[in-house]
């Protein structure tokens, strides 16, 4: 390779992995975010409805 | 606008926020140029132009970590804003939007914190510095997580929104500051990015505003998304709440029932008791000293 166009682009590639790194990790920052809302989201649909069916046997039992 | 339509329009705004941010990043990597760093030896013709210094492909990072940077700080005062209105209201919804918008800004400094930081160690070779841009939003993301600390630290509802309200709109302060601290306090590392004499290119602003706007609307997505997550969870607490209210009632009653059969039982008790010495009493002198006569 020429030496000046090896000495113009002599940051690009080492840069790369950087570059790639930062987009993953704003991309992965969000993605684990989404995926612990996912995640709550479906304990809380599970425990309103145990809550509920729990609470209208109660209410049942005492009359 | 009602709250139905802004849940409807979540998955939408999170499409259309996702592709905007697609078409950024493929924007940043094909069209975008790249722009100049050092001054070289001597100067070459590539693709027809003059290039007379090295070509930096770390600048990209920025297509993306500035958009979710200002994200944070757009949350942030979502945060501070609900957090007023629940001071003023009284009103626990404002809490869950407050400590939602939180949870979403905690989010975007990360974000912005591991982009951010792979961009120092490759330009400066350290992973930080005490810049004062650096140094504001560190100090941002401590308060932030000040405020989750906060939160898990008291029991009682009333006081850990009160409190952590109170928190939230007083860290909101270090967020325009970290803003406006390249304005403040001029430092040749971090660029004063919004200006209107910013001089960049068509395809170098164009995918930047692309890649706002996207952002945006995917932490507007989150937001929502968030916020039903959290009144689920909040309704949970509510249903245990209930419950437990339900079943010492219930044992209340069953105690008090118990008692009442005990003190009946125990009455039947003391009056068999009081006939029975009675009887004896009766009894017990002609048994013992029969009468004469």
């Amino acid at each position: 390779m020429d030496p000046i166009l090896s000495e113009v682009y002599s940051t690009v590639l080492p840069a790369a992995p950087f570059v790639l790194a930062a987009y993953v990790g704003i991309l992965l920052a969000l993605f684990v975010f989404v995926l612990s809302l996912w995640r709550k989201s479906k304990r809380t649909e599970a425990d309103i409805e145990a809550l509920r069916r729990a609470l209208e046997e109660r209410e049942r039992e005492s009359r | 606008m009602t709250l139905k339509k802004s849940n409807a329009m979540v998955p939408a705004l999170l499409v259309l926020g996702a592709l905007l941010i697609a078409t950024d990043v493929v924007w940043t990597f094909t069209l975008a140029p790249l722009v100049q760093g050092a001054r070289l030896s001597e100067s070459v013709v590539i693709a027809g132009q003059m290039v007379t210094t090295k070509l930096l492909l770390s600048q990209k990072i920025f297509y993306l970590h500035v958009p979710v940077a200002i994200a944070s700080f757009v949350f942030m005062g979502v945060a501070a804003y609900h957090a007023l209105r629940f001071l003023v209201t009284k009103d626990r919804a404002r809490d869950v939007r407050s400590r939602t918008a939180m949870q979403v800004t905690l989010v975007f400094i990360v974000a912005t914190m591991i982009s951010g930081d792979l961009w120092t160690r490759f330009e400066w070779g350290v992973w930080w510095v005490w810049e004062p841009r650096l140094t504001t939003y560190f100090i941002l993301m401590l308060l932030v997580i000040g405020y989750f600390v906060l939160r898990n630290a008291l029991d009682d509802p009333e006081k850990i929104a009160r409190f952590a309200a109170v928190f939230c709109v007083v860290s909101f302060v270090d967020a325009p500051i970290s803003f406006l601290i390249t304005r403040l306090v001029p430092s040749s590392v971090h660029p004063v990015v919004f200006r209107t004499d910013s001089g960049l290119p068509p395809l170098m602003l164009i995918p930047f505003l692309l890649g706002m706007a996207g952002v945006l609307m995917v932490a507007f997505a989150l937001y929502r998304y968030a916020l039903r997550v959290n009144a689920a969870a909040d309704e949970v607490e509510e249903l245990k709440r209930r419950l437990e209210d339900f079943d010492s009632a219930a044992s209340r009653a069953a105690a008090a029932e118990a008692l009442e059969r005990l003190r009946t039982k125990a009455a039947t008790v003391v009056a068999d008791g009081r006939d029975g010495a009675s009887c004896a009493a009766v009894v017990s002198p002609a048994t013992n000293e029969p009468e004469e006569g």
